[in-house]
């Protein structure tokens, strides 16, 4: 078996990353796939909070590189999925802990036993975004409808480009659809304008995602939250399965992939 | 001998070739280099060679720098700087930079335009004459201190805009134009001697600094610096401006925006060119028969 790793990166911090790292993760596992999250963000690590691991972790991925445990030992059994493992983070060591070739070769390890590796990137562009970027074969990036976190994603996706990992896909979290109404908040366009990139999908801003982190559980668990079921229509696209975009986003999806492909935008397309 | 990593030196018949390791970071390359010509110092008499680089990027100082090695440490005479073009494109990847008459080593050099320009990583020009002879390695003379062009990469484009030339800033002095096939994104920074075309937006962030004209077929929301060199009749052509300074020659445009975010209503091409000593802006009507002949722009 050969599995995926793909990494999930911002730039900015706290617009998601984690959160849609532990949903996208169980919603695959839920799918039926085996999935293993690696929480890549050394010495801040939270993904197993949000999953709700927190009291499970007996070694780490620091002590799985230096070789001080085995994959088995580090890999943490999720409370629901039972094909959804967590390697957490070490919490008193540094980025510098590790670098992106031992990372590398963990992935690959990996990779022979699990159908997807999901990597918990930390914000920012520096060591640790590195390590998790040199690991990856795919990208997904998150972003929030804020001009703030679309220049980092601009930044970030030159960068993962210019590291060879070609046409990530986008994630907009937290899109507030009261707001894009009335034209307070960017839509899908505008961002798709600005970074030319495909849009994986939208998670709309959902107080349940908030309480669901706070308990350990993933909002995909919750059937009533619609941020649970942005994540689920996410995670079958990831699938190779067509979900088309709900709502007010439905209109130009594959004239928008199209040019998300060629790195044009609306604007340079209706006057070429 | 012949295996001295990073550096290896092989002989084509009368000529010398110096290979330089991609990998290598440029101190120690520098390093290895000297070490490579005390140790041979007996084995070179004189001559001429060709430097031939691989897939790396240098700046103009690191060029003059190796050529001030090589020149001092042995007797021979650096006459050209090579570089593989293959592997050029693919390392740039999607984004790859249009290098039509890229110079190959050890094959016959493309013949000159009369306007004497050819483009390339390693652009050079030739002052001399337009009907340089194609010749073999060791010729023409070309002199990386004064004609070494930096490349004009975004990989390049990291270590910092390259100086402007100073000196003559007539339109025939520069370079022919670098098409950049991608978005360039916030961080990004295109230098280039010459003209430089973006088929792709310009995003907050991100830099195009070009010694000729800038021409984005996208929306031009970064900086952008035309006529760098000095330059005051170059122009900034976009399908879309939403910058907040551009540039032309030493004036600076400065446009009011009421934030970081506004949707584009307007969506008409736009020309920014100098007129008097401020930059001018105007819808782009293809009008430009007469532009150049002392006559500004008359849309």
């Amino acid at each position: 078996m050969t599995g995926r790793t793909i990494v999930i990166t911002s730039g900015k911090g706290g617009v998601g990353k984690t959160t849609t790292t532990a949903n996208l993760g169980t919603a695959l596992a839920m799918r039926g796939h085996k999935v293993v999250v690696i929480d890549t963000d050394i010495g801040l690590r939270n993904l197993d909070v949000i999953m709700g691991l927190e009291n499970r972790i007996v070694y780490d991925l620091v002590n799985l590189i230096e070789g001080k445990c085995k994959p088995q030992q580090a890999m943490i059994r999720d409370r629901h999925q039972l094909e959804l493992y967590l390697i957490p983070a070490a919490q008193t060591r540094d980025k510098d802990a590790i670098d992106p070739e031992q990372l590398r070769a963990v992935c690959a390890d990996l990779e022979k036993d699990f159908d997807y590796v999901l990597m918990d990137c930390p914000a920012g562009i520096e060591g640790g975004f590195r390590n998790a970027v040199g690991a990856a074969k795919e990208a997904i990036l998150v972003t929030t409808p804020e001009v703030s976190a679309i220049r980092d994603a601009d930044r970030v996706i030159g960068l993962l480009e210019s590291s060879g990992l070609n046409r990530p896909k986008l994630i907009i979290n937290r899109v507030n659809t009261g707001m894009v109404k009335h034209g307070e908040m960017m839509d899908k366009q505008d961002i798709v304008d600005l970074l030319g990139v495909e849009v994986l999908g939208l998670v709309p801003a959902d107080d349940r995602t908030i309480t669901a982190a706070n308990r350990g559980v993933p909002v995909v668990h919750d059937k009533k939250a619609s941020s649970g079921a942005a994540f689920l229509r996410i995670a079958a696209r990831i699938d190779g399965e067509e979900v088309p975009l709900p709502d007010l986003d439905s209109k130009a999806g594959l004239v928008d992939r199209l040019k998300g492909i060629m790195g044009l935008n609306g604007r340079a397309y209706s006057h070429a | 001998m012949l295996d001295y990593a990073p550096v290896k030196v092989s002989g084509r018949g009368t000529n010398a070739e110096f290979i330089i390791d991609d990998s290598m970071p440029f101190a120690e390359t520098s390093e290895a280099l000297k070490g490579y010509l005390t140790e041979h110092r007996g084995l070179w008499s004189g001559g001429e060679i060709i430097l031939t680089v691989g897939t790396r990027f240098f700046s103009e100082e690191q060029l003059s720098e190796f050529k001030q090695i090589i020149e001092n440490e042995s007797g021979l005479r650096v006459v050209r700087f090579s570089c593989v073009p293959d592997t050029i494109t693919e390392s740039l990847g999607d984004h790859c930079a249009q290098y039509p008459n890229f110079p190959q080593h050890n094959a016959a050099l493309p013949s000159i335009p009369t306007n004497g320009t050819v483009s390339g990583s390693l652009a050079y020009k030739s002052d001399e004459s337009p009907t340089v002879p194609p010749a073999g390695p060791a010729a023409p003379a070309f002199e990386p201190e004064r004609e070494a062009a930096s490349p004009a990469s975004k990989d390049q484009a990291k270590r910092g805009p390259t100086k402007p030339k100073q000196g003559n800033h007539s339109k025939g002095n520069v370079q022919s134009a670098l098409l950049v096939k991608s978005t360039c994104r916030s961080g990004e920074i295109i230098t280039h001697h010459g003209d430089v075309v973006v088929l792709g937006d310009v995003n907050p962030g991100a830099e195009v600094v070009a010694e000729g004209d800038i021409i984005v077929v996208g929306c031009l929301r970064g900086y952008a610096h035309a006529g760098s060199g000095g330059y005051t009749e170059a122009t900034i052509v976009a399908l879309s401006l939403g910058s907040p300074r551009i540039q032309i020659g030493p004036h600076v445009g400065v446009f009011a925006h009421e934030g970081p975010w506004t949707r584009d209503t307007e969506t008409v091409p736009v020309i920014a060119y100098v007129r008097g000593r401020s930059i001018q802006l105007a819808a782009f009507e293809g009008r430009f028969a007469n532009y150049g002949r002392e006559e500004l722009y008359d849309g």
